[in-house]
């Protein structure tokens, strides 16, 4: 019953502290909602997007840096040289870098790992995680190679089938060619030439009988042509024509004779009618009575010419029939030629006959020869196509032994190691000095801002505020006052931190293993520039500090609160656990964290041998932080001046 | 005199609701000014705004004739109930601490620490830690503490509280002495008969509301009500007795329970009402054991006024 009676009393002792009790039941939440939702990505195959640097100075295998950025787990960023891709991750815009810098001699690729050795987790994570993005690369070439080896030998078979497929090829090609020699053969013993040159002989002397009878008969045929030509037409047309011409002048000279005993009978009617004719008209009248004698007369004289004419062609009538008679002998001489003509056209056609037999003869030799011709024609093509594809085989076979070269060259240990990896840290420095820092940060947030609010809650409980606010001395200087103090004491547990990490006094025997005291840290930075920090810092939790004691009533509530802030920033600020494996809002969240701010601080300085101008950021953050909680504090005072 | 604390109808809102409502009085330079009232009447809400703690809603404060600032507070010293020192400094280390918020130093402040640490006989702990004074000297620190910057206005919150008689009549003397030396108390206490013996002026507040203003004595006179001679006999008074002295000729509003009579007295003809009484009783035949007189004073005042009681000494 006591038992019981005491642990009720427990329960009953927090439920009376409100606010105490809500802080209890909302750090539970606080660090499962907070860590829970900042922390999902802790398994590596669900990162993504990995900030990576990536410098190629390779040219032969670029395609390299195309297959590192097909990865999702990383966000590759590519520099121009090493020293850009290590200012880079000293700037934390990546976090790793990969340099392929060449190969080795067993023409495994040399890659230079680059990380941020200022986080003592999550760079060696992501190290490993670029190494076996790497690896995965270099794994997949190298299966790529394996596969491109036996793409090689599918290849190379299907080649060797394609080239059997050509010989069969040219076995059928010549197999057409030796059927039609053959073909050819047979057509060429079919020929008889003795055959040919008989009928050739023969031929011969029925044409030298054809030319010479053809010889005469032109001359005799030429003789009768032209008598006979001229004798026909002379008979034929002259005989008639005279006939004609002499019965048209018989009556001619009649109608002539008519026409001038009607002129005499006019003009002796006119003579008769002179001796009337006015005088004045007498001289015309006779002018034409005379005009028309002088036409008798003419008239007369036209008819007189015309019975001459039609006696002498009664002559040449007479001369015509001599002429008939000479067409007669003609005529005779025109069988005679018939005759001979009709020997020339027998010999001709046994010429002709002959001849023919020797054309049948001939245009089957002929076709014979064509068919060689095809023959040789063909020939010469499946020459030229059987000689292409021997050079295809060639190049084939040439590149089969190219490949075979290829195959033999690729040495076993690219196969098995791809890749050879070498580290290079980005800045040099013992990782012991992130532990000095992140130390440091932890212990100053702490004290600082758990004893400034514990203190300022102590003073209010003790009525001391009450008293200073009524004192004379105004209250910048009071807060002041407070806030010095509490960095002098800041400043002192920095300090001891500082002298255990950088001091290395040995021991003049071992005391408890420990041979040593300090840790011998080297000190690479500016002392002064180490104290400003640790100034900033603490400034910044002290006033932090003060924004607390404002809302807590007591101490417990303020030790609470102070929790509140200080646990879910440890988590979040990338001491414990690395804030580049939070998810990205939570890692943007966490780099406004005051603690994330003051460790990156410190890191910067111890670490990476920063200036405070160089850790401008951070530096500006925590001033401000620091002003506006003053502002804050200094507004919250409502004591009368 | 002059007033150098005025109060003019001041009022004061929490929200909506109302801690001082129209409270006017003035506190002249070396009087011990006794702000009364039980609790929620108003006296700490009072206290902060003429220590500028607290802003009136209403009304006006003038202090020192309506001096303000870093100058207003060094004439203003301020002793809470509570004590209100670093318990974990020495008694000189404390004093020496606030001495010097308010700019004292050198020979000044050793002087001053020395002169209040002799006055409030703190020497013999002069390096002590303040966490292992006794209660009461802790309080003499507080004191110490509050004038350590010797102010014209000293306010005491319930002083004694808590305190032992022989510590409590210290407490007086040194408050008393404070005044003589020409320092303006403001006292807020419950024990009314603290303020009738200490104060010289005293407001009482009820709910926010001043309900009366003046001297003790003129409170008491005009409040505090009638004197009362209480007896005890030896037997209880009978009926007929008792009957018989309201008939006498002495006008007496006898009343009788047991063996004890409680005879309320005007000013007027007190002693007379008195020796005629005895007279009767003893030919009565009884015997009077004690006799003692009660007289009217603050907390009558506060229950004739409130209708509430306050609290007594311890």
């Amino acid at each position: 019953m006591r038992l019981l009676e005491i642990i009720w009393k427990e329960i009953s002792l927090i439920k009376a502290q409100k606010v105490a009790l809500l802080l209890i039941f909302l750090y539970p939440f606080i660090a499962i909602a907070l860590l829970g939702s900042a922390f999902t990505g802790l398994e590596p195959q669900k990162m993504t997007n990995i900030n990576a640097g990536v410098v190629n100075d390779l040219s032969f295998d670029s395609n390299i840096i195309g297959e590192l950025s097909q990865y999702k787990e990383i966000k590759l960023t590519e520099y121009g040289d090493a020293n850009k891709l290590l200012d880079a991750i000293k700037k934390k815009e990546v976090i790793v870098g990969v340099r392929i810098s060449g190969a080795t001699k067993n023409d495994q690729l040399k890659v230079d790992l680059y990380y941020d050795n200022s986080n003592l987790m999550a760079s060696r994570f992501f190290l490993e995680i670029a190494k076996a993005v790497m690896q995965r690369i270099t794994i997949e070439a190298t299966q790529q190679k394996l596969k491109g080896i036996f793409t090689t030998v599918n290849g190379l078979e299907g080649t060797l089938t394609s080239e059997v497929n050509n010989i069969k090829e040219f076995q059928a090609k010549l197999n057409t060619a030796g059927s039609k020699i053959d073909k050819l053969e047979k057509d060429l013993n079919a020929i008889n030439f003795d055959e040919i040159k008989t009928i050739l002989s023969e031929q011969q002397s029925n044409l030298d009988s054809l030319e010479q009878k053809t010889a005469d008969f032109k001359t005799k045929f030429s003789t009768f042509k032209t008598s006979f030509n001229k004798a026909k037409s002379d008979l034929g047309s002259i005989e008639p024509q005279i006939l004609l011409y002499q019965s048209q002048l018989k009556t001619t000279s009649t109608s002539l004779a008519s026409t001038i005993s009607s002129l005499d009978q006019s003009i002796s009617q006119l003579e008769s009618i002179s001796p009337y004719i006015p005088a004045e008209q007498k001289a015309s009248f006779d002018s034409s009575l005379s005009s028309m004698r002088t036409q008798e007369q003419l008239l007369k004289d036209w008819n007189s010419t015309l019975n001459s004419s039609i006696t002498s062609m009664d002559s040449a009538l007479t001369s015509l029939d001599g002429l008939d008679t000479s067409m007669k002998d003609a005529e005779s001489m025109m069988v005679t030629l018939e005759t001979d003509e009709a020997a020339l056209e027998t010999s001709l056609t046994s010429a002709n006959t002959a001849l023919e037999n020797m054309n049948s003869k001939l245009t089957v030799f002929s076709e014979s020869v064509e068919e060689v011709h095809l023959l040789i024609s063909d020939a010469r093509l499946y020459k030229e196509d059987i000689s292409e594809k021997l050079g295809t085989s060639l190049t084939m076979l040439s590149s089969f032994s190219d490949e075979i070269s290829n195959i033999s060259a690729i040495s076993p240990v690219v196969l098995a190691q791809p890749v050879v990896f070498y580290e290079n840290k980005a800045f040099n420095v013992d990782p012991f000095g992130i532990l000095v820092a992140n130390a440091t940060v932890v212990v100053l947030i702490l004290t600082c801002m758990l004893l400034t609010a514990i203190v300022v809650i102590l003073e209010r409980n003790q009525n001391v505020t009450l008293r200073m606010t009524l004192c004379t001395t105004h209250k910048m200087v009071l807060l002041f006052g407070k806030i010095i103090g509490q960095l002098i004491l800041a400043l002192i547990e920095a300090t001891i931190i500082f002298i255990v990490a950088f001091t290395n006094i040995p021991l003049p025997a071992p005391i408890m293993g420990f041979t040593k005291i300090g840790f011998g840290l080297v000190a690479s930075f500016s002392i002064i520039e180490l104290y400003f920090a640790v100034i900033i810092i603490a400034l910044a939790f002290i006033s932090i500090g003060m924004i607390i004691s404002l809302f807590a009533k007591n101490q417990s509530t303020a030790i609470l609160s102070s929790l509140l802030l200080i646990v879910p920033m440890l988590f979040l600020s990338g001491i414990i656990l690395p804030v580049e494996f939070m998810e990205p809002f939570m890692r943007m969240v966490s780099e406004f964290l005051p603690l994330t701010l003051a460790n990156n601080l410190l890191i910067g300085v111890i670490v990476k041998g920063a200036s405070l101008a160089e850790m401008g950021v951070e530096v500006i953050a925590l001033l401000f932080i620091t002003f506006i909680t003053v502002i804050i504090v200094l507004l919250k005072d409502d004591t009368r001046e | 005199m002059p007033a150098v604390v005025s109060v003019t109808n001041v009022s004061k809102f929490y929200g909506q609701k109302k801690v001082l409502d129209g409270v006017t009085f003035d506190i002249e330079k070396g009087e011990i000014f006794g702000l009364l009232g039980s609790n929620g009447a108003g006296k700490s809400t009072m206290t902060k705004i003429i220590l500028g703690l607290e802003v009136p809603s209403d009304g006006k404060i003038s202090i020192l004739s309506g001096n303000t600032g870093p100058g207003l507070k060094s004439k203003i010293g301020l002793v809470p109930q509570d004590v209100a020192f670093y318990i974990d400094f020495s008694v000189e280390k404390n004093l020496r601490f606030f001495a010097s918020l308010y700019g004292l130093k050198g020979k000044v402040l050793t002087d001053r620490i020395n002169l209040l640490m002799k006055w409030l006989e703190l020497e013999e702990f002069r390096n002590t830690k303040s966490d292992f004074l006794s209660g009461g000297y802790q309080r003499l620190l507080n004191i110490a503490i509050a004038l350590i910057h010797n102010p014209e206005i000293i306010f005491l919150d319930e002083p004694t509280v808590g305190l032992d008689p022989k510590m409590r009549q210290m407490f007086w003397d040194k408050i008393r002495e404070l005044k003589a030396a020409g320092k303006t108390i403001i006292i807020t206490t419950h024990y009314m008969d603290e303020a009738e013996k200490l104060c010289t002026k005293v407001v009482l507040l009820k709910k926010g509301k001043l309900l009366s203003m003046g001297t003790p004595a003129e409170l008491v006179r005009k409040y505090g009500g009638i004197k009362v001679v209480i007896m005890q006999l030896a037997t209880p008074l009978s009926d007929i007795d008792l009957a018989s002295i309201k008939a006498s000729s002495v006008q007496m509003n006898i009343i009788a329970k047991g063996n004890i009579i409680f005879l309320p007295l005007e000013q007027a003809h007190s002693i007379e009402k008195i020796t005629g009484l005895t007279n009767k009783i003893m030919e009565k035949g009884y015997t009077i054991l004690s006799s003692t007189t009660k007289e009217p004073n603050l907390e009558d005042v506060f229950l004739n006024i409130t209708g509430e009681h306050m609290k007594v000494s311890e």
